[in-house]
């Protein structure tokens, strides 16, 4: 099957009182806390190979304990080509 | 810095998720722009595909594929928000499995029934297809085909189709699947205020003071909705959230006043509300004066059954359930009398305090309040009256049509209203609200059509449960499924649904994208272009149209349903099917095709290939040579203009972010019947619903009427079915669906756990369902958020591997004909 690189941004919105502790559990997840207001919004990034991956992990933090909301803002979509030329700069970050 | 392509990507993603949620950032986007693989990117607007909140995304796309998407920060709706759905939007269009070519069950080189699918080219397919509806039309009349379409189609494709079944084949046999879930909301609005959809406006989240889930488990269904009605909630502490439904959702979590009440009792609920407005003196009696009418509805209507089942023999009005007549307040107030807060509390479980909490939000004169319902009220035996008596409570307080005071429908699909609705794709409509039992309404849609008087036939047609029944019976004999999945949809599926289908005289054509349980069960699929794949237009559930352009190719020989319908009218011609007496009265009819009279009418075909877009493709309009989507829209729009269903011109929409209809003078209307926003309300009115004489709304009586079915001591548990957010990406959009008749038992029953302990299961047991109907397997699960109370059990239907409606019963609303999927009595046993 071939790869594909999902990155997706995510606005969390968590109950106030309760910022801390979920934004610890979402890091826990895996993915990476960027901005946070104090109303408890917080933007996460989350990198995947798969839709699948991505589907899950949202509805995951939907249904975590102490999160009203989780959005998803931005999502990108692309094969990870096996042969891409060595100067292209996602090279290097590929993992 | 140089950054590397994907750190500019992921900060071009947080920049836009800090900009939805009003975060302010830093300036690590900005290089962005520089960044040549992102500019290279070609970004649009489309309405997400998935549900009736209508949220806009921008879209990119590169070499021809969809690659990127984030919410639309200029679009009121979501403002930049996406939900957990949105993440199927890049990856939809490109499943492994995707239909590519028409598929056609042979043996032998010919069509069998009995046989295999194989690959065939669109002229076989069609040329099969025809005969067998020229076969059927030949030899009953438009009695003979039936078409089930789609709260997905696009408003052009709903039009186009509409106007194929009942002008061209003169049927009025086609229904969407939005009769599965807006049908009762629609004859609610037709029966309360004469003109469909809500008065209000999403815009009513940011003034109410107090929301009150009816059954809607926002937080799981609307997630966008919901985000804006938690925003509403935290950032004034004085609003209140009540959330109603029959056991524990997820929307619990913000609620103020949460209720868990006995199915099928909010008739109950709603009765002892407009009583406690009543007994406290709180009617706003200045309102009901000038703009508030009373109605005794007939009562005892049956369960919408078959006529021989002993439920519809034993009712005595199910013969004329929607009629009424006229009584005055006090007999109204009488009535309601008995809705007592110790009767209602008994037959529904709720406590007093609770209820009288929940009653107070609607009485209040200080409290804004909006209401919010979908499959809860409208799946039900007695869907209609629920909506009825919902707008009940909200007229006899006055608090309706003014910001904040908003009883609003919702809606699941993302063009039930725009489409199914407004366009009228019903067995019983046409355009803008009109209906085919009305001489003056039919001789305008002929009128506006350019066909001639008495092409457009009188009868009501049969409607998506008594189209199954039909078909089962060998009476509509050709059938077209386009963009849905009835046959997983579809109540009572072994009794009712598949022997139709399969029924060796009919002959089923579905039209899909991926092949789903309903494709496996035709004799014809055909393969179909979707969402960005063709240029559409999608009406949301507050009124607003959305455009959007075709984006990229569809693969292989897939065809948009538009196509489909047209390429398919070339075929036929008046003389094959029309009534020699229509022809004889109007000769310059004859030896036309059908696509000659309905799209080459000199309306349809009025706008060049020029007029398309320079940036965007569009297959249709190149095929049939003409703007194909403008020239539908602008006919379809004569039907409404100057008629309180106002739509701009066809090409401001692409402009916008959508605009609410009436859209007069170049202007939206946000509250209608309020003299404020709507430009339809007379002068010296503040309030006037103009859909009803005097311009008065109805306020029913109505009563609590028992389920069709409910627990004995051998069916002892409520089944209720519905959605759960995991099924949103459990693949089934996508995944070939396993086979029919084998049971996979890896989906869900909710249920309590005692209950579970008395009968010996465990969390994870395999159990059997059964109910007086058929069986299925699942897996008990007694923890999650899906709380249900003791004696109630809730299955997912969502799912193919778990086809729930082999246990459900086919009891519809008998007013709007809406299948009850929320109640019936079902046993668990040990697998
Ligand atoms: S709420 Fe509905 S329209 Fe909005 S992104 Fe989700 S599925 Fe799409």
């Amino acid at each position: 099957m071939p790869r594909e690189l999902h990155l997706a941004s995510i606005v969390v919105h968590a109950r106030p009182d309760r910022v801390d502790d979920v934004s610890q559990t979402i890091v826990g997840m895996g993915l990476e806390r960027h901005l946070a207001s104090p109303e408890g919004k917080l933007v996460f990034t989350h990198e995947s190979e798969s839709a699948r991956d991505l589907g899950d992990t949202l509805t995951q933090l939907q249904l975590l304990d102490g999160v009203l909301a989780a959005t998803m803002v931005y999502h990108h979509c692309e094969p990870v080509a096996e042969d891409a030329p060595s100067d292209e700069p996602d090279r290097e970050t590929t993992p | 810095m140089k950054m590397t392509r994907r750190e500019a990507l992921k900060a071009q993603a947080v920049a836009t998720a800090a900009t939805a949620a009003g975060i302010p950032f830093s300036a690590e986007a900005q290089n962005l722009v520089t960044d040549r693989d992102l500019t290279e990117l070609k970004w649009s607007k489309a309405p997400c595909r998935f549900c009736g909140t209508g949220c806009s995304v921008m879209v990119a796309t590169k070499d021809n594929r969809v690659v990127a998407t984030h919410g639309d920060a200029k679009a009121e709706v979501n403002r930049g928000l996406n939900c957990v759905k949105g993440y199927f939007l890049s990856k939809i269009m490109y499943g492994r499995d995707r239909l590519t070519r028409p598929l056609l069950r042979k043996r032998d080189g010919v069509f069998a029934k009995d046989g295999e699918f194989e690959e065939v080219s669109w002229d076989e397919a069609f040329d099969v297809m025809a005969e067998r509806f020229k076969a059927a039309l030949a030899a009953k009349g438009g009695d003979g085909v039936g078409m089930f379409g789609s709260g997905q189609w696009t408003v052009w494709e709903g039009y186009a189709a509409s106007k194929l079944m009942k002008a061209g084949f003169r049927s009025n046999n086609i229904d969407p699947n939005a009769r599965h879930c807006m049908a009762s909301a629609v004859a609610g609005f037709m029966r309360t205020f004469g003109i469909d959809e809500p008065m209000g406006c999403y815009d009513d989240f940011e003034h109410a003071d107090a929301f009150v889930l009816w059954g809607a488990n926002m937080a799981e269904m609307h997630p966008i909705l919901w985000t804006r009605l938690t925003d509403r909630r935290l950032s004034h502490p004085h609003v209140q959230v009540a959330v109603l439904s029959t056991f524990e959702n997820r929307s619990f979590g913000l609620a103020d006043i949460p209720m868990v009440f006995t199915p099928h009792t909010d008739l109950a609920i709603l009765n002892y509300i407009a009583n406690h407005i009543i007994q406290t003196g709180r009617v706003n009696e200045d309102f009901l004066r000038d703009n508030v009418r009373f109605l005794r509805g007939q009562t005892d209507i049956g369960y919408g059954l078959r006529p021989d089942h002993p439920l519809e023999v034993a009712a005595s009005h199910a013969d004329a359930a929607g009629a009424s007549e006229e009584i005055d307040f006090d007999t109204f107030a009488e009535f309601v009398s008995d809705y007592t807060l110790d009767y209602v509390s008994e037959l529904t479980g709720v406590s007093p305090s609770k209820l009288e909490a929940l009653a107070e939000l609607y009485a209040d004169p200080e409290t804004k309040v909006m209401s919010l319902w979908t499959m809860g009220f409208n799946q039900h035996t007695r869907g209609v009256w629920c909506n009825n008596l919902v707008y009940n409570i909200h007229l006899l307080t006055g608090k309706i049509s003014t910001p904040g005071n908003s009883p609003f429908s919702l809606t699941g699909q993302p063009s039930a209203c725009g489409t199914a609705r407004e366009v009228g794709t019903f067995a019983h409509r046409l355009p803008a609200d009109l209906v085919v039992t009305d001489p003056e309404h039919r001789a305008t849609a002929e009128r506006i059509w350019k066909l001639p008087e008495g092409t457009v036939p009188e009868k009501v047609g049969a409607h998506a449960v008594l189209q199954n029944r039909q078909l089962k019976d060998g009476i509509i004999n050709a059938y077209w499924v386009q963009v849905n999945n009835n046959m997983q949809a579809a109540p009572n599926m072994m009794e009712e649904t598949l022997p139709g289908y399969r029924n060796p005289e009919n002959f089923i054509v579905v039209s899909d994208a991926y092949p789903t349980v309903t494709c496996e069960a035709a004799d014809l699929i055909l393969p179909t272009a979707m969402w960005v794949e063709k240029e559409g237009a999608y009406g949301n559930a507050e009124r607003r149209t959305q455009f959007w352009h075709q984006l990229v190719d569809a693969p292989g020989e897939a065809r948009s349903d538009l196509w489909q319908l047209m390429e398919f009218s070339k075929r036929f011609t008046t003389d094959e099917v029309w009534p020699a007496e229509l022809l004889d009265a109007n000769p310059e009819y004859r030896g036309k095709t059908l696509y000659e009279v309905l799209y080459e009418n000199g309306q349809v075909n009025a706008y060049p290939l020029d007029d398309t877009s320079d940036d965007y493709a569009n297959d249709e309009a190149r095929h049939f040579g003409f703007y194909v989507q403008k020239g539908l829209f602008e006919e379809y729009a004569r039907f409404g203009r100057d008629h309180g269903h106002d739509l701009a011109p066809f090409d401001r929409y692409h402009e916008e972010r959508g605009l609410r209809w009436p859209v007069v003078d170049g202007e939206e209307t946000r509250w209608r019947y309020n003299r404020d926003y709507d430009p339809y309300v007379s002068e010296d009115r503040q309030i006037e619903f103009y859909g009803k004489p005097e311009g008065r709304a109805n306020i029913f009586q109505l009563p609590y009427e028992p389920p069709a079915e409910s627990p004995d001591d051998e069916y002892p548990f409520w089944l209720s079915t519905g959605r759960v957010l995991e099924h949103w990406h459990s693949g089934s959009m996508t995944q070939r669906v396993p086979e029919l008749h084998k049971a996979v038992p890896n989906a869900l029953v909710y249920m309590h756990p005692l209950d579970a302990r008395e009968l010996g299961f465990n969390r994870g047991s395999e159990v059997r369902i059964v109910s007086r109907r058929g069986s299925i397997r699942s897996r008990v699960e007694t923890a999650g958020r899906n709380r249900v109370p003791r004696g109630l059990i809730f299955v997912p239907w969502f799912d193919a591997t778990q086809l729930i409606n082999k246990v459900t019963l086919d009891a519809t609303d008998p007013i709007s004909k809406q299948t009850d999927f929320k109640k019936c009595a079902v046993r668990l046993e040990a697998v």
